[in-house]
């Protein structure tokens, strides 16, 4: 919590100084989000290319209406919520076109030579990883197939750790169903992975 | 036995709406005890929980994506190439809302010092307006009689608000001028 407020301060911090034309305080704040905002919209519109365009999008955005962020919400909060919106025009967009993307998505997992790096958690077990890298594809395809409403919120809070009240802000709804999606949203994922799960 | 299970099922139905929270350790200790009990007597509900427990440690480890090498460099080329106007040019309701930021920052910061001065200008008001009552009908000319002379106008008029010093000499020069006249008269045989 110390290291949460300390983290909002020196955000706050780099905004004023972006919000006085600093470039390279916002430079400094494009390195702080960058992988966080990507990882969430790639695992949202399961295209690389389409994901850094659309990640580079949100940092232009919020470039240009720096000015007008009050600090209500948190420096996260208020770029995920740019992301998200991005990520719901995209889905509009796709729908409109029909491009069917995602057995391309599927292959080009597969790349080894692929333009995105993997950050290696330090934290795991490397045989482990290795044992359930098999599992891993499984949960990255039932993730796709979540409906879009459902796949945001569990990519918001299990993956990218967000609490109940920040992704209420995000995506502009009641916390009640903020939870109630999250209980639908891992029910659905459990039960295309049952036949992974150890239980 | 239809009882039965509807009380499990109701039990059940209570115990997947906690599911979520006890997960996160979100609640309260009478919570934490009944979805215990719960757990260790319905088998169907464990499992799911495992489950979800192993899912939710699953979706934590999932190996995280970054951008590629030429990321920065792109997005720094996009923002150098923004046109400049567009920078700076906002809808009207945006530097509306730009300027009511603005104006609030600066009232907050100078609220404190505002209200001492106005506090400041009230004060002098009233004194001021307190000291104009004290000396009615008082003429603010360069050229103010002086104390001494002041002061004997006030208790001259005190002792007698009828004494008019200048109507006395009046008085004096009538009575001068009516004497002489009756001399004048007294003098004439005729009458």
């Amino acid at each position: 919590m110390f290291a949460l407020g300390i983290t909002m301060h020196a955000d706050m911090a780099l905004v004023q100084r972006a919000q006085a034309n600093d470039r390279a305080a916002f430079n400094e704040i494009v390195l702080r989000y960058k992988s966080k905002v990507y990882n969430f919209i790639n695992r949202m519109v399961h295209s690389q290319p389409d994901a850094e365009d659309l990640t580079q999008e949100t940092f232009v955005r919020a470039y240009l209406s720096i000015r007008s962020f009050q600090s209500r919400a948190s420096l996260n909060t208020w770029l995920f919520r740019i992301a998200t919106n991005l990520c719901i025009d995209y889905s509009r967009k796709r729908k409109k076109i029909q491009i069917q993307i995602t057995s391309l998505s599927v292959e080009s997992d597969d790349d080894e030579g692929g333009s995105e790096r993997e950050i290696p958690d330090q934290s795991f077990d490397p045989q482990r990883l290795m044992l359930n890298k098999e599992l891993g594809k499984q949960l990255d395809m039932a993730l796709r197939a979540l409906p879009e409403k459902l796949r945001t919120i569990v990519l918001l809070y299990d993956i990218e750790g967000l609490p109940y009240d920040e992704i209420a802000t995000i995506t502009g709804c009641p916390l009640g169903t903020v939870k109630s999606r999250l209980f639908n949203a891992r029910a659905a994922l459990r039960a295309k992975l049952v036949p992974y799960l150890t239980q | 036995m239809n009882n039965i299970q509807l009380n499990i099922n109701k039990e059940c139905a209570k115990f997947q709406s906690l599911s979520t929270d006890y997960m996160d350790d979100a609640l309260s200790a009478r919570e934490v005890i009944d979805v215990e009990k719960h757990l260790n007597s319905c088998s169907m509900c464990a499992s799911l929980f495992h489950q979800s427990r192993e899912l939710t440690e699953l979706l934590h480890a999932a190996p995280r994506l970054d951008t590629s090498k030429d990321f920065m460099n792109s997005l720094h080329g996009r923002l150098d190439n923004l046109d400049p106007q567009a920078t700076s040019r906002r809808s009207t309701l945006s530097v509306l809302q730009d300027w009511l930021a603005d104006f609030n920052i600066t009232f907050n910061q100078l609220r404190a010092p505002a209200a001492g001065m106005g506090f400041a200008v009230v004060l002098l008001t009233i004194l001021f307006f307190a000291q104009s009552n004290i000396r009615p009908g008082v003429k603010h000319n360069s050229q103010r009689p002086s104390s001494e002379t002041m002061h004997s106008i006030v208790s001259s008029a005190a002792n007698n608000p009828f004494a008019d010093p200048a109507a006395e000499n009046l008085e004096g020069r009538l009575a001068q001028s009516s004497g002489a006249l009756s001399a004048n008269e007294d003098d004439d045989p005729s009458i």
